[in-house]
C-alpha cells in the first residue's frame, strides 16, 4: 500500500476526521466470531467446488490437486455451515471450535 | 451577465443543481417532485449535464447511492418529497453523521395518512432533527438562489452538513415565474469545484466510513455535528453577503418586513410568506401597524435574529403548515416562542394543511384574531379555516 501511494506521489499527513471513520480494520477479522468450524473428510472429497461457490464470504478455495483439497481462510470463516449443508458428498461436518484436536 | 428564464420551481432546482455541476444523480420520481427527476434525466441523456444517472428502485436507494457517490469525491444529487423523504429517513441521518454535504431539493407535500399530493410542511418538519440544514423558499427565484448558496454553506469546512432546500409543492414546484439565471462562469466562480474536506473513499488509501461507534465516542461525534450547526449560522451570513455582492439579491436567515414599529407580526415559512407580506402592505396603507417575519433558514434556527427582529413587537402569530400533533404547538411556533423567551404575546396558528390555500383572507383573519386575543385566553393553537363540523365530515352507512 505504501508503495502504491508513493507511486502516485501522495504524502501522508494527519488530520482530524469528523464522524465515524476507521483506518485500522479491527472488526474485519470475522473468523473470531466462529463457534463451529467446517472439517473436510479429504478421502471422500471430489473437489467439485460447490462449497466454495456457496461460501458467503468467499473464504474457500478448492484446489484442483494437492493438499488441502479445500483451503479455508480461517481469519474470515464465520463457521456459518453453509458449505457443510451444500456439499453434495456430505463430506464436510461442523465441529465445535477448539475441539479439532480431539 | 444574468439572463431571465421562465422556470417553474422544479426547473429552477434542476437549473441550480446542473449549474453547480453535479456528477452523479440518483433520483426516484414522486409527485410533485417528478419533473426534477425527469429533467435531470433529460439533461444527462442529451449530454448537457456531464453526469451519471443511476436508476434506483426507491428513495432509500436514491439517497444511499447519492451518499456513496459523494463519498467517492464528487458532488452528487437527488431530490424528493413527502413519503419519499420519510423513506429516506434512515439515510438522512447517515449522511449527516458521516458529514457528507449533499444538497437536496425537498418539494413539500403532506405525509400520509390521509393520502394527499398537496403542500404542507409535515414531510420536512419530520426531518428537522436529522442533522440537515433546512432552507425554505418563498418563490422560484429563491429556489434557484438558495440551491447555489446551499452548496457553499453545506460544503464549508466549518459546516460539512447536508442541506435540504425546501419549497412548497405545486404552489412553487409547478408555478412558472421569471428567474434571473447568471452565466455558467459566474456560477462556477461562486460555487466552485467540489473538493471533499472530510474523509472520502480512495482505493489507494482505504478507510472504513460509518463503522460501529461505542459509547466511548458517540457523544463526541454528535458534538462535532452540533459545532457544525453553530458555525452554519455565521457561514450563512458570509455566503449570503458574497452572493449579494455577486448577484445583487440578499438573503437573511430571518427576514423582517415592516416589523420595526409593528404591534402585531405574523411569522411564516415558505410560499405563504409572500401572501403575508401582501396583506401587511394593504393593512399598512390603512394605517394598521402590522408586520411580517419570514424564516428562510429553519436549521440552524436563527434564534438571535428572530429575537432582535421581534424586539418590541407586542403580539406575534406563528403560522405553522404542519400540525404539531401532541405538542404545545407547531415546530415553528416552538422555536419562535423559545427565541422570544416570554418577551411577547405569542400565539400559534395551524393551517394550510394538505394543500389548503393560505390566502389573503386567512392571513387577515389571523391578524384579527391575534389582535383580539386576551392574555387570559386559552393558549392552545388555533386551527385556521376548519369546517364548521370537523368531526362529522364523512358520514357512511355500515352494517352493524
Amino acid at each position: 500500500m505504501q508503495e502504491l501511494q508513493n507511486k502516485l506521489g501522495k504524502t501522508l499527513r494527519p488530520f482530524n476526521a469528523l464522524g465515524p471513520v476507521a483506518t485500522i480494520f479491527g472488526a474485519v477479522n470475522t473468523g473470531a466470531w466462529r463457534y463451529e468450524r467446517p472439517v473436510v473428510d479429504a478421502a471422500r472429497c471430489l473437489r467439485c467446488g460447490v462449497c466454495g461457490r456457496y461460501c458467503p464470504v468467499d473464504a474457500i478455495t478448492v484446489q484442483k490437486s494437492g493438499d488441502p483439497c479445500v483451503d479455508i481462510m480461517w481469519e474470515f470463516c464465520k463457521g456459518c455451515g453453509i458449505c457443510a449443508n451444500e456439499c453434495p458428498q456430505k463430506c464436510i461436518i461442523m465441529e465445535e471450535e477448539g475441539n479439532e484436536n480431539g | 451577465m444574468a439572463e431571465y428564464m421562465m422556470l417553474d420551481g422544479n426547473a429552477a432546482a434542476v437549473q441550480g443543481m446542473a449549474m453547480s455541476r453535479v456528477k452523479v444523480v440518483a433520483a426516484y420520481p414522486i409527485t410533485p417532485q417528478s419533473s426534477i427527476a425527469e429533467r435531470l434525466s433529460d439533461l444527462v441523456a442529451s449530454g448537457e449535464l456531464q453526469a451519471t444517472y443511476m436508476r434506483v428502485e426507491s428513495e432509500h436507494s436514491a439517497l444511499s447511492a447519492t451518499l456513496g457517490a459523494q463519498l467517492a469525491g464528487v458532488r452528487a444529487g437527488t431530490a424528493t418529497s413527502s413519503v419519499g423523504l420519510a423513506l429516506m429517513h434512515e439515510i438522512c441521518n447517515a449522511a449527516s453523521g458521516m458529514r457528507v454535504p449533499i444538497v437536496m431539493p425537498v418539494v413539500n407535500r403532506a405525509l400520509a395518512s390521509p393520502w394527499s399530493l398537496w403542500c404542507d410542511h409535515q414531510d420536512s418538519m419530520a426531518e428537522r432533527d436529522s442533522g440537515w440544514l433546512q432552507l425554505y423558499c418563498q418563490n422560484v427565484q429563491e429556489i434557484y438562489d438558495l440551491t447555489l448558496m446551499a452548496y457553499r454553506l453545506a460544503e464549508h469546512e466549518r459546516v460539512l452538513l447536508p442541506a435540504m432546500v425546501c419549497f412548497d409543492g405545486f404552489f412553487l414546484s409547478h408555478s412558472m415565474q421569471k428567474v434571473a439565471v447568471p452565466a455558467q462562469a459566474e456560477v462556477d466562480s461562486f460555487v466552485g469545484p467540489y473538493t471533499p474536506k472530510n474523509v472520502w473513499l480512495d482505493p489507494t488509501d482505504p478507510v472504513f466510513i460509518n463503522d460501529l461507534i461505542t459509547m466511548e465516542e458517540f457523544t463526541e461525534m454528535k458534538y462535532q455535528m452540533k459545532e457544525g450547526f453553530a458555525s452554519a449560522a455565521d457561514v450563512f451570513n458570509e455566503v449570503s453577503a458574497e452572493f449579494a455582492e455577486r448577484f445583487g439579491r440578499r438573503y437573511c436567515a430571518a427576514e423582517g418586513y415592516m416589523t420595526e414599529d409593528a404591534e402585531a407580526v405574523i411569522v411564516s415559512l415558505g410560499s405563504m410568506s409572500g401572501t403575508v407580506r401582501h396583506v401587511v402592505r394593504e393593512m399598512r396603507s390603512r394605517g394598521e401597524k402590522v408586520g411580517a417575519l419570514k424564516v428562510t433558514c429553519f436549521r440552524p434556527f436563527p434564534q438571535k435574529e428572530v429575537a432582535r427582529l421581534l424586539a418590541g413587537v407586542g403580539r406575534v402569530a406563528v403560522f405553522d403548515r404542519s400540525a404539531g400533533l401532541g405538542a404545545a404547538g407547531g415546530p415553528l411556533f416552538l422555536e419562535v416562542k423559545d427565541a422570544l423567551d416570554g418577551k411577547a404575546f405569542v400565539k400559534n396558528y395551524i393551517g394550510g394543511l394538505g394543500g389548503r390555500d393560505v390566502g389573503a383572507s386567512t392571513v387577515e383573519r389571523v391578524f384579527a384574531d391575534l389582535r383580539a386575543a386576551r392574555e387570559e385566553d386559552d393558549r392552545a393553537p388555533v386551527w385556521c379555516d376548519v369546517k364548521e363540523h370537523p368531526m362529522q365530515i364523512r358520514q357512511v352507512l355500515r352494517f352493524v
